[in-house]
């Protein structure tokens, strides 16, 4: 209460000019069409930015519950997509779980982020993670409530992927020292890509499903003694900005790989 | 509230709004004489009081001229500026030492020139609502500010100012 009196005692003089100049100009408003005009102006534009604030406020309390639910929506909506039959080669049976980040490490060589669903939200090692914009990583590590992901910048990283409708299919192998970009390899020596080109992933090992985009052909190199191509890819995903993520689980992942790792 | 700055509120007043009903228009605009104390004596008034009084000289102007409240809102405007002004330049020592009534006749007429200045820019401003409007009536504004200065550097000059000698 003192504190109230100490403040209107210290700025008294300028709420006294505020309040008498507020009467004056609606004084002046009254009977001056110009500045009735002007001020009419004013008090319009300033009452809609007032508006706008106040509505940028309680969107932010909003968009918390809003972005939950856009996440259930684009999960049932990935699951429709990917799930469709006919998908050749490719069962269906991938489940979509959306997560939050909630720490993350990207540009240092050893990038992972941390999701908040773990092993009890039906998450299993090796999983795919999706953002809205692309691929994140594969699930590596992981707790009951926590799941460890190593990105596609992280040298452990190493998926499928290929261009759309055709054949040309390569590795990805990342490496820090070219970020933002990471290396394509295994391009058969004969294939058309062309730089500009979307890479997506082909959903043969189950991690990811088939035609999730993962990033666009920056540079093109050759390599003559072995024939092959070097893509130079930038991945969509964002990672300075993604905050909401997809881990996809597939079924029969764990029997794939067991028979895949069968000698 | 000092009683210098009382007598002197009253007389302008009375001659400027005797010169506006009575004499009106004889030269392009009306010199704005109830600024005087509020350019003389604003330094001993406290604060609010130098507030409430001009916004209540203010609407008297208006009350006889029916601007509405341009003329509340330009002294009010002004008066705030005056005592911003009197607060960054305050030196308590130098007004007990030399009154601004007592200063030279050439340094008040500096003075007087930019601060009726200010006041005839704040008063189109009101005017138009916009610094434009300000910009577009600078001729107006130079003019106005001028007369006002002659009328109030003579009428200071004859009947207030005292040499420094006397003092």
């Amino acid at each position: 209460m003192w504190g109230i009196f100490r403040f209107l005692k210290r700025y008294g003089n300028f709420f006294l000019y505020l309040m008498l100049l507020s009467i004056s100009l609606v004084l002046l408003a009254q009977n001056r069409a110009r500045a009735g005009y002007v001020l009419n102006r004013w008090t319009f534009n300033g009452m809609n930015l007032l508006a706008e604030r106040i509505n940028l406020i309680g969107n932010y309390y909003y968009l918390n519950s809003q972005n939950r639910a856009l996440q259930q929506e684009n999960k049932r909506l990935y699951e429709q997509l990917y799930n469709r039959p006919p998908v050749l080669g490719v069962p269906q049976g991938f489940h979509f779980v959306p997560a939050e980040v909630v720490n993350k490490n990207y540009r240092s060589g050893f990038d992972f982020i941390v999701l908040d669903k773990g092993a009890s939200g039906g998450i299993a090692p090796d999983d795919g993670v999706i953002s809205s914009q692309g691929v994140v990583g594969t699930v590596r590590a992981l707790s009951d409530r926590f799941a460890k992901v190593i990105t596609i910048y992280n040298p452990q990283f190493s998926i499928l992927v290929g261009k759309p409708h055709s054949e040309v299919t390569g590795f990805i192998q990342p490496d820090y020292r070219i970020f933002p970009l990471v290396r394509v390899t295994d391009v058969p020596y004969e294939a058309v890509v062309r730089a500009g080109d979307t890479l997506v992933t082909t959903g043969n090992s189950l991690i990811f499903a088939p035609g999730i985009p993962v990033g666009r052909v920056d540079s093109i190199q050759t390599d003559f003694q072995s024939r092959t191509k070097v893509l130079f890819l930038h991945p969509f995903t964002d990672f300075r900005r993604f905050r909401l993520a997809y881990v996809i689980h597939h079924d029969l992942r764990q029997a794939l790989d067991s028979l895949n790792n069968e000698p | 509230m000092s009683r210098k700055f009382f007598i002197l509120w009253f007389i302008s007043l009375a001659v400027h709004l005797l010169w506006m009903v009575n004499v009106g228009f004889v030269l392009p605009y009306i010199p704005h004489f109830f600024l005087l104390p509020f350019l003389l004596y604003h330094r001993p008034v406290k604060t609010s009081h130098f507030l409430l009084l001009a916004f209540v000289t203010g609407l008297i102007v208006d009350a006889f001229s029916e601007t509405g409240g341009l003329y509340a809102a330009a002294l009010l405007s002004f008066a705030a500026l005056q005592k911003l002004y009197d607060r960054w330049t305050a030196d308590p020592l130098r007004e007990k030492i030399r009154p601004e009534s007592q200063a030279g006749l050439l340094q008040r007429a500096v003075v007087f020139a930019v601060q009726v200045l200010v006041f005839e820019i704040l008063f189109y401003f009101f005017d138009g609502m916009s610094v434009t409007y300000v910009f577009f009536r600078m001729g107006n504004v130079l003019t106005h500010a001028f007369e006002t200065w002659l009328f109030l550097w003579l009428f200071t000059g004859l009947f207030i100012y005292k040499p420094i000698s006397n003092y």
